[in-house]
């Protein structure tokens, strides 16, 4: 394997969730062991004349109870989600404003649509006017995505950080956990904050609907008559930390991150590739250092759309052979909460690992036969598991994959 | 401080990254050459907008001249490109392609792209949410534009258009996404996920675009010169670079202003970026502030003036000459410093500092070792 000599490791020590199944990671786990679906009727816009009006929102959030610093109309709600988590995630970690201040740190937050939602209500005001001068200057300021990452290190007080937003869309949580893992690994810094947001908004649901990829039913991943997604909200925040850092401070260790890959297919803007997919999951099991028979399951990308699903399971077939591990997808149970998605699966990999059982796919009716995966269909299963890996890939052909295990000594 | 029999590649520790070539699409036209005789000049771009742009806030843009979609790339699949894309894809012909479009430059599988912006092609998306509002039913929306609209399409098309197969990603941070994007490559590398990288951002204008950053300007302020443009680098370590080396990336800080104290910030992550470089202050040849028309931008300007010695701070023009370029503006600046260099023997082996604030909080600095070597 590649791993350099003595490479530093990396724990995770906080988790912060915001998602439509659980806030917090008592209720997500609580979501994901019983298969719980945060479907929902959609609050955020109006859904007159899209002839459906179902997503994954989150429901009852409090901003208030998370955000104490700076202005909750200093971000939207991809940003609230953000902060919320990363709030969530230090607190889990048993860090303290204190103990983090000057501290060296990243900060990565992934998105897709960043604050689209705030950019649908602009134009709404300039169609409402005839004029754009009409536009609300609180929203036009808070529309870019770089906010996302830097409103963290305000609220937190952590002025000494680097904050990037990863905008590689519906595979940017990996990316960003895969960055935080490159930053401790460099012993540049010894602490990162990573993982993603989004909001449900009218361009994702108009998106998807007009691509004919969103679901009239409910998702169903690797289900013979999957129809597609629903849109998705919510945010994961990991705290991840140096090895050394974590024990010298006695923290709990919730998994190791064991490494990630990165794969760009090169070949077409939206459609999925078999190849790069493989390629991504080859990069990140060598990364890692582990083998193939070590993986106990693959949190999958996993969406339910008919094209997804199909190259997913063919790439995980081309890598694993007929036997590949048990394959899940939370997004049977999330919808597909884009930038959030895969820091929300990492997250479900490591309570996974932590409290050994493996989480189901929801909705399953009949495996179609182009995806031979043992879905874990409908319930979860309680299982040793040690050693997980989380899929994910983006529209502009962005995989990214990541290994997470138990802490050994 | 004289480097003149030292070669200065010879002072870098293996795996420094460094710039071995570089590409530019800006409001001076298109192409290096006309990017650095227009930096060298001191010339302004500013014109007045052309009607076809729609109704906007302001009578001047600084726009790339003649940046006609169809016209620079061709018809194959540009009818609904987006501009930020267009510029990124041209701006990578540069880097890899000679004059008559022959690859100069090699690629393996580990070639990685990471590209900063602010906010994606903004027109893109407002047009796809108008025609959602106004259109028969809301999803009555143009499916061929959709592409275009995802964030991290240009770094994705990019890699297309080259078959660049490594790690391709997007980040944004507006003016220091530039510098995330240099971070970001230099990080990868070192983790040895790339063995080279087109690293760079990229703006486009648009009226989309000048409306936000107009209602987003604090009261009272002007609405803001707006430019574009895409600025790319070939980044190697400069132990198996393949072409002499431009640049040396001797350290990339960052650093968020959380105190609404943005002069502090700059101060603290630029002597964070040369204490991490090992140069003094004094020792300055050049520094570079984004330059950008805000509060934040003149407290960057008065932090640089009291850190580096007043020659350092003239050598390379304003870049307001390039108006708010926005997620473009450090890659342009990082490109003036070299165009500047290229033409000044005294250079070689002197350090540069590059600066970068941005209205989300996010502040970097960057400082470069010019390696003398001519293009």
């Amino acid at each position: 394997m590649s791993t350099a000599p003595a490479r530093r490791r990396v724990v995770l020590t906080g988790f912060g969730v915001i998602s439509s199944i659980g806030t917090g990671v008592e209720e997500y786990t609580a979501g994901l062991r019983a298969g719980r679906s945060g479907a929902r009727p959609i609050t955020r816009f109006d859904t007159e004349g899209f002839g459906q009006d179902v997503a994954c929102e989150v429901p009852d959030f409090e901003p208030g109870r998370w955000i104490r610093n700076v202005p909750l109309d200093d971000m939207g709600r991809a940003g609230q989600y953000a902060v919320a988590a990363a709030r969530m995630a230090v607190e889990d970690a048993g860090l303290t404003e204190a103990d983090l201040g000057e501290r060296p740190a990243v900060v990565t937050v992934g998105t897709t649509d960043g604050e689209s939602h705030d950019i649908a209500l602009l134009l709404e005001q300039e169609l409402a006017a005839g004029d754009p001068e009409a536009m609300d200057p609180v929203l036009s300021r808070r529309i870019n995505a770089g906010r996302l990452s830097t409103v963290i290190a305000r609220e937190l007080r952590m002025p000494n950080v680097e904050a990037t937003t990863v905008t590689t869309a519906c595979a940017a949580g990996n990316y960003s956990i895969g960055y935080g893992l490159d930053a401790i690994r460099s012993g540049e810094v010894d602490l990162a904050l990573c993982g993603g947001a989004d909001a449900v908004c009218r361009k994702a649901f108009a998106l998807f609907k007009r691509f004919g990829a969103l679901t009239p039913d409910v998702v169903r991943p690797f289900d013979k008559d999957r129809q597609g997604i629903l849109t998705g909200e919510g945010a994961g925040i990991l705290v991840l930390e140096s090895l050394e850092s974590a024990l010298a401070r006695g923290a709990r260790i919730h998994a190791e991150v064991l490494g990630y890959g990165l794969s760009c297919d090169a070949a077409h803007p939206t459609a999925p590739n078999r190849d790069g997919i493989a390629r991504g999951i080859r990069l990140a099991l060598d990364d890692a250092g582990v083998k193939r028979e070590e993986i106990d399951f693959i949190s999958a990308h996993g969406t339910g759309t008919k094209a997804n699903d199909k190259t997913e399971s063919a790439a995980i077939v081309d890598v694993y052979g007929d036997s590949p591990p048990r394959t899940v997808a939370v997004k049977s149970m999330l919808g597909h909460s884009m930038g959030a998605a895969s820091a929300l699966g990492a997250i479900a990999c490591g309570i996974a690992i932590e409290e050994g059982f493996i989480p189901p796919t929801i909705n399953h009716r009949e495996t179609d036969p182009d995806c031979p995966l043992d879905v874990v269909p409908n319930r979860a299963v309680e299982a040793d598991v040690r050693i997980a890996q989380n899929n994910s890939s983006a529209f502009a052909g962005n995989n990214a994959v990541l290994i997470l295990g138990t802490y050994g000594e | 401080m004289s480097t003149a029999t030292a070669s200065p590649e010879a002072t870098l520790p293996p795996g420094t990254p460094v710039i071995t070539g570089w590409s530019a699409v800006s409001p001076y036209g298109i192409g290096r050459e006309r990017f650095a005789a227009g930096v060298r000049s001191g010339a302004k771009t500013a014109v007045k907008a052309d009607a076809s742009l729609g109704s906007l806030p302001t009578s001047d843009v600084c726009v790339v001249p003649g940046f006609d979609i169809q016209e620079v790339l061709g018809k194959r699949g540009t009818a609904k490109m987006d501009r930020l894309t267009a510029l990124a894809l041209v701006a990578s012909d540069g880097l890899l392609l000679d004059g008559d479009g022959n690859r100069v430059v090699e690629t393996d599988d580990l070639t990685g792209v990471v590209l900063g912006i602010t906010m994606g092609s903004l027109e893109n998306v407002t047009d796809f949410l108008r025609q959602s509002y106004t259109n028969e039913r809301p999803f009555y929306v143009d499916a061929g534009r959709i592409p275009f609209g995802s964030l991290n399409h240009a770094a994705g098309a990019t890699a297309i258009r080259h078959g660049l197969k490594g790690p391709n990603t997007t980040v944004a941070g507006g003016r220091v996404s530039g510098l995330l994007a240099l971070n970001y490559a230099r990080r990868l590398m070192h983790q040895g996920r790339a063995t080279k990288y087109l690293v760079g951002s990229a703006e486009e204008f648009s009226a989309a675009h000048a409306w936000f950053e107009h209602t987003a300007a604090a009261p009272g302020d002007p609405a803001p010169l707006l430019g574009e443009g895409c600025g790319l680098f070939l980044l190697e370590p400069a132990d198996t670079a393949e072409r002499p080396a431009l640049a040396a990336v001797l350290s990339v800080e960052t650093r968020v202003d959380i105190d609404d104290d943005p002069r502090a910030a700059v101060t603290a992550c630029a002597r964070r970026a040369l204490d991490r470089a090992g140069v003094h202050a004094a020792d300055l040849w050049a520094a570079v502030p984004c330059a950008a028309p805000t509060a934040a931008g003149h407290a960057e300007h008065e932090a640089l003036s009291a850190l580096a010695p007043a020659d350092a701070l003239s050598r390379v023009p304003s870049m307001e000459l390039l108006g708010d370029t926005s997620a473009a503006s450090a890659s342009f600046q990082i490109g003036a410093v070299l165009a500047v260099a290229e033409a000044d023997p005294g250079a070689a082996g002197r350090t540069a500092l590059v600066t970068a604030v941005d209205r989300d909080g996010a502040v970097a600095a960057a400082v470069l070792r010019l390696m003398g070597e001519q293009r």
